[in-house]
């Protein structure tokens, strides 16, 4: 079994504050997170086509992606830069994307001898296992993504990475039918429960490939899960998916992203992962966030508050084009290394507290999804998840609870503003949860009877049951 | 009881068996921590010779394989047989036997001086003929070298090992201040030595020491580094984690405070660790000193001496693989022996440069030279053995003191660990040379300890290391005022002073590759050359 959190990193939120962790950790070329000072991660795609030579997306990514990014960093006098390299489904062939791996690890190495930018590459490998077609070793005779999965993070911890990711998808069978039914207990049992299992599952062996090959285990993010629901829950004038519903799933969806710390993964977590927040409060692990500078990938409420706590500061990704101020990476670098650059400024300045809560407070009642993740509330259910911290159902079913009721305590306390709809799907959300068994055997009897039919694909034997 | 005694010289240390002769059995062992010349390598101990006389040489050193039996714990006068191995300038000191062929390299160097080759086969002589307290008319063996530069510890390696079985290529590298190395490509036998030094055994390393309690033998990634300790068993133990960039504690371990110092194979995990971590540029660390746990550190200079020995051993694999016209990727078997070679972490000795960068299976086995001479010991009539295989063997013998291709090679490897130069353009340095490009180490090498340590075997008696094995220079200087500078300024505290008289213990000495004794003498009349053995001592 691997390690459990069970006591907060932090003894109180007011500790908590961007670019400091309680575990700093360095690697790659003078990279220093969660040390006293924010990094920018840029994130980018290849323009389209361009993966469909090996070196033709070698040529995109090291040549005009990477080149022109260390470029700007320098022309913008950046100290500091990791890139994200998040693996197109091509880059599952390792013939595509080991040239990648090391040609940017070769590149970032040139520019740091020869200007002392400290740098560092993040390799994030593509998840694309099917729940019908199985998610473990052995288990997918069709495709073999299990097996596919394994050799890219080989491939990345083979060929000069200093950071592995990925945005795996245990329990998304689950996640897509509670996201589209609005069902909680599907997302508990989905995310919360089995996907915490598959995270175990693979983690380990995530981690242990990259200890041997001296890879930093950067963290996870349960992109295919919370941010499903955030996205489709989408701005003011959206609501295909009602905000309570994807602002409880977020919390529930902490105690999985918790997984990957408690096998061995050291942060910086995944940028995409709003449940960041709540996971660095418990563990004390530097975390990546993104907010207003990845509005070219995708708008959200919590722009400014994503900023709050965070230890590496990401655009989330852009398409490589041109733009009027250079390529549009450069461009977004350009943001991104402005917004670091306040923070660590307000660092300098011992004014980090301040400017925490102007990002704070800027969002924090614009919806209930920003609300649970300011850090005051984000700390109150990592306190939960702690202390169920042995158990994968309870600690989740604790997180989901609780951030509802928070939700509705501002509420009550006219904090925070819900449309009727919103109310009653809170409302719904809390009696479900609380109805719910008091243990994971009854639990799982109760769901595996309750979605028989409605989740074929789900299968005992991708988590090991 | 009747006993045989086998012994290993070493440039850095002695180490021997005491063997009951009825059933070949190790009763015992004893080991010295340094050789007991004054110097670090070979080359220093050559120009002791050269300067100070062979004869001198041979006395102390036969003084110090006399205390070395002396620790053997049994009685020397039952001591049947004597068999001996080594490196052929040590060998050569131990018979008393003159070094001038090989202090000189090359035909027009011998034939200027008069110098002769001397004869290095296997031979049996009396023991007491070359100064052993050891009874009359006891013979000594002595294995033959390959070739007059190749002596009887590559022949050791090479016989221990299966270096010389079947087809294929493989290498094998006797790790140790002077570092024996050997190719074979189906047959055809290509060697080298590389005076690497003796950073790499812990010394010249400022909080250096040899393996024992409380020594850091290791570092082991654990996303940070966590250094391993070694307890009174000897056993490595997890000491503190830390974040070597910045230098904090991250987590205490069993061992903390109890480090006192780190050997050679910790040493070189600090190069891997520095190298992981890009922390080594310019010929300097980064961070300033390297802070491991309980205020051991490891400083530039610690790094700086290492990765000059890693850069020789380097150059001369290179150099071996580029005479016998192969490439890195048909370099896949290595073996590593010697005490260094068994106990580095063999794929992190790759990652820094130790090891072929392409080999997928590494073999570590251990002091092949004291092996061998107790194998003779057991059974006298393998010297004839290995006079044949000696023979036999097709050896084209490298000497990288005035090999051309070592010299471009070598002077790669001083810009790359010293001057910052970067990997590309130390191979398009050599592509103009017309040498092939050194690769970077690619995946993870099987790795086969085939012993658990470098004397698997240590006897009923257990093995007992020494100290006191040095004999002591002393003079007075006439215009000495006492100042004590010489002393300040010794970097190994081998200098004091007794009354008027100074006194040099020569294993610490590190002899004419120093000299700041006479160099910082304020009245100039510190004269290393007018040290003389005392009298005590021989």
């Amino acid at each position: 079994m691997a390690k459990r959190f069970t006591k907060m990193a932090y003894s109180s939120p007011e500790e908590m504050v961007f670019g400091h962790s309680k575990a700093p950790i360095s690697y790659g070329f003078g990279m220093k997170v969660g040390a006293g000072r924010v990094i920018p991660e840029l994130n980018y795609a290849p323009r389209p086509g361009t993966e469909k030579s090996v070196d033709r997306l070698r040529k995109e990514y090291v040549d005009y992606i990477s080149k022109d990014a260390l470029d700007r960093a320098l022309t913008l006098g950046f100290p500091d830069l990791q890139l994200e390299t998040e693996w197109v489904s091509q880059m599952a062939a390792p013939e595509m994307s080991a040239p990648i791996v090391s040609g940017q690890r070769d590149l970032v190495e040139k520019y740091h001898d020869k200007y002392g930018i400290n740098l560092a590459v993040r390799h994030t490998i593509p998840d694309q296992r099917e729940a019908g077609q199985g998610l473990r070793l052995g288990l997918d005779k069709e495709s073999a993504y299990p097996e596919r999965f394994m050799t890219c993070v080989d491939t990345v911890c083979e060929n000069g990475a200093d950071v592995l990711s990925v945005e795996s998808v245990g329990g998304k069978e689950f996640a897509d039918y509670a996201v589209t039914h609005g069902d909680i207990t599907a997302f508990l049992f989905g995310v919360g429960y089995l996907g915490s299992m598959d995270m175990e599952y693979i983690w380990k062996q995530m981690v242990s490939v990259a200890k041997k090959h001296k890879v930093i285990p950067g963290g996870d993010t349960n992109c295919s899960g919370a941010n499903v629901a955030m996205f489709m829950a989408g701005g003011m004038m959206d609501n295909d998916v009602q905000k309570t519903f994807s602002a409880v799933a977020r919390c529930i969806s902490a105690a999985r992203t918790l997984v990957a710390p408690e096998c061995g993964a050291t942060g910086p977590d995944k940028d995409c992962g709003y449940e960041g927040v709540i996971v660095k409060a418990i563990t004390g692990l530097p975390a990546a966030q993104e907010g207003k500078n990845c509005q070219c990938a995708h708008a959200d409420l919590q722009g400014n508050l994503m900023a709050q706590v965070t230890d590496m500061w990401s655009n989330e990704s852009v398409e490589y084009h041109p733009e009027f101020g250079g390529s549009s990476i450069q461009c977004w670098l350009g943001t991104l290394g402005y917004e670091v650059s306040l923070m660590n400024t307000a660092i300098q300045m011992g004014q980090e507290r301040t400017l925490r809560d102007l990002y704070m407070n800027s969002d924090r009642t614009r919806g209930p999804e920003g609300y649970v993740l300011a850090y005051d509330n984000a700390w109150k259910i990592g306190k939960v998840i702690a202390e169920y911290g042995d158990d994968y159902y309870l600690r989740a079913k604790a997180a989901g609870l609780t951030g509802a009721n928070i939700i509705m305590e501002g509420y009550d306390k006219k904090e925070l503003i819900l449309t009727s709809k919103q109310l009653l799907v809170l409302k719904k959300m809390i009696k479900e949860l609380e109805a719910l068994p008091d243990n994971e055997d009854s639990f799982y009897e109760y769901c595996a009877k309750k979605y028989k039919d409605e989740v074929p694909d789900f299968n005992p034997k991708n988590y090991g049951l | 009881m009747e006993y045989g005694i086998s012994i290993d010289i070493g440039t850095s240390g002695i180490s021997s068996h005491a063997v009951d002769l009825s059933d070949g059995r190790i009763i015992s062992t004893a080991m010295t921590s340094r050789n007991p010349l004054p110097g670090a390598n070979v080359m220093d101990h050559l120009t002791f010779c050269i300067r100070y006389g062979e004869d001198l040489a041979h006395r102390i050193m036969m003084s110090a394989v006399n205390r070395v039996l002396e620790n053997l714990r049994v009685d020397l006068k039952d001591v049947r047989r004597v068999a001996i191995c080594g490196n052929p300038i040590q060998l050569s000191i131990f018979q008393g036997m003159g070094v001038d062929d090989l202090a000189f390299a090359g035909e027009t160097a011998h034939r200027v001086r008069g110098i002769k080759i001397r004869n290095r086969d296997s031979a049996e002589i009396p023991a007491t003929d070359v100064g052993l307290n050891v009874p009359d008319g006891t013979p000594l063996f002595v294995p033959p070298a390959i070739k007059h530069e190749i002596g009887a510890d590559a022949l050791a390696m090479m016989y221990k090992s299966n270096f010389l079985e079947g087809k294929g290529i493989r290498m094998v590298t006797d790790y140790g201040t002077n570092a024996e190395m050997a190719l074979n490509i189906d047959g055809e036998i290509y060697t080298g030595s590389a005076a690497a030094g003796p950073a790499m055994e812990g010394q010249s390393v400022e909080r250096g020491m040899l393996a024992s309690p409380g020594a850091i033998s290791d570092l082991e990634y654990e996303f940070q580094w966590r250094c391993m300790v070694l307890d009174d068993e000897m056993i490595p133990r997890p000491g503190d984690k830390i974040d070597l960039a910045t230098g904090s504690l991250i987590e205490e371990g069993d061992m903390h405070g109890k480090a006192v110092g780190i050997t050679g194979t910790g040493v070189v995990a600090a190069v891997a660790a520095a190298i992981h971590g890009n922390m080594w540029k310019k010929g300097r660390l980064t961070i300033g000193d390297m802070r491991l746990q309980d205020g051991v550190k490891i400083t530039s200079n610690d790094i700086s001496e290492t990765c000059k020995a890693i850069g020789a051993i380097r150059a001369g694999h290179f150099t071996l693989i580029e005479h016998a016209g192969i490439g890195f990727d048909d370099m896949k078997e290595m073996i590593m022996s010697g005490a260094s070679g068994t106990y580095v972490d063999a794929a992190k000795a790759r990652e820094v440069g130790m090891v072929p960068p392409l080999s997928r299976n590494i073999y570590q086995i251990g002091n092949t030279s004291l092996a061998m001479a107790t194998d003779i010991i057991r059974r006298p009539e393998l010297l004839d053995e290995l006079q044949g295989i000696a023979d036999s063997i097709r050896s084209n013998h490298v000497m990288f003191a005035t090999d051309k291709v070592f010299e471009e090679i070598y002077i790669q490897e001083l810009a790359y660990w010293e001057e910052g130069m970067t990997l590309e353009t130390y191979n398009r340095n050599l592509s103009t040379a017309g040498i092939q490009a050194l690769p970077r180490p690619k995946g993870m090498p099987n790795v086969h300890r085939i012993v658990v340590r470098d004397i698997p075997v240590f006897g009923d008696l257990g093995m007992h290391m020494f100290e006191d094995i040095g004999t002591e220079l002393t003079a007075e200087f006439e215009g000495c005022t006492l100042c004590h500078t010489c002393v300040d300024e010794c970097p190994e505290d081998a200098l004091q002073f007794r009354g008027r008289t100074a006194v040099v213990r020569t294993k610490d000495c590190l002899g004419t590759a120093c000299g700041r004794c006479q160099l910082k003498c304020p009245e100039k009349v510190f004269k290393y050359e007018e040290l003389r053995v005392s009298d005590t001592d021989l």
